[in-house]
């Protein structure tokens, strides 16, 4: 993938492409919602992929021992090395490819 | 009905079974691609990722955490920032509200779950029906016909849970 994937360009493009479309405001409003609930679910599979196994295994196992700050610093360390975020923006990257290419075979064009 | 009121319905008609083969579309592409990657991540790392999520989130306000896990993403991002590549850390900033919605929203129960919630303690399914369909048409009014460039772009914040939260 593009090293200059922008993932905001190019959902801004996709909302712009849609709300430029003759689709009824409802359906917008229902392919935004879509959209958004496709890009969080991008996150979690990479997430849990960085987290420390160690510490999620810990924390689970004894639920009494986990306080926000806690939860918080294991969250922030799986990015500590910005490796994560590469991910993250790689599998943005292939969600938005499928979103981009539905909304091509719709009618709906992205360029 | 006269012809204009005709060519109305049909136009209205027509932009309707449009809008339905958009969202089956971009909703079976979405659902494949997800249940894909899900795939990967085993039932018990999930069970154990929203047990820790649930009592870390215990009587706290999800978009309190959302704003702490935020800002200590965007601390580490600057801290990295100075000591590598200048556009990664500017990649990082974008993605830190998406991953920090995800760490801070419990997942939202379907409908079904809750209505057969609400019967479970006794509120009326017509009740939680309509607390439901308020919060619904709260969203969606936010989300609303953005008019212009500003209205795009307040879509694509709530969209990456860069500028709030978006709770569904």
């Amino acid at each position: 993938m593009d090293t200059e994937f922008d993932p905001e360009a190019r959902i801004t493009n996709i909302v712009r492409r849609i709300d430029q479309s003759d689709l009824l405001d409802s359906d917008k409003i229902h392919l935004f919602a879509e959209i958004a609930d496709g890009l969080k679910a991008a996150v979690l599979p990479v997430l849990l992929t960085h987290v420390s196994r160690e510490e999620l295994t810990a924390m689970s196992r004894n639920p009494a021992s986990v306080t926000l700050d806690r939860y918080i610093e294991f969250i922030a360390h799986a990015f500590d090395e910005g490796v994560a975020t590469d991910d993250v923006v790689r599998s943005l990257g292939a969600v938005i490819i499928e979103i981009e290419r539905a909304l091509e075979e719709s009618g709906i064009p992205m360029s | 009905m006269d012809t204009a009121d005709t060519i109305e319905t049909q136009s209205v008609e027509a932009k309707a079974a449009k809008g339905a083969e958009v969202r089956r579309r971009v909703s079976d592409r979405l659902k494949t691609w997800v249940k894909d990657q899900h795939a990967t991540i085993s039932q018990s790392e999930r069970h154990a990722f929203s047990t820790v999520r649930k009592k870390a989130l215990e009587g706290q306000s999800e978009k309190g955490v959302m704003t702490r896990v935020r800002t200590k993403l965007e601390m580490g991002s600057q801290k990295t920032g100075a000591e590598s590549v200048p556009t990664k850390t500017k990649m990082r900033m974008k993605v830190v509200g998406l991953v920090a919605s995800v760490a801070a929203f419990l997942d939202p129960e379907p409908i079904s779950k809750a209505a057969l919630a609400a019967t479970a303690t006794g509120v009326g399914i017509a009740e939680k029906a309509s607390e439901i369909k308020a919060m619904k048409d709260a969203h969606d009014a936010q989300l609303r016909k953005p008019p212009n460039d500003a209205g795009r772009s307040l879509v694509v914040e709530r969209m990456m849970a860069m500028g709030g939260n978006t709770p569904y």
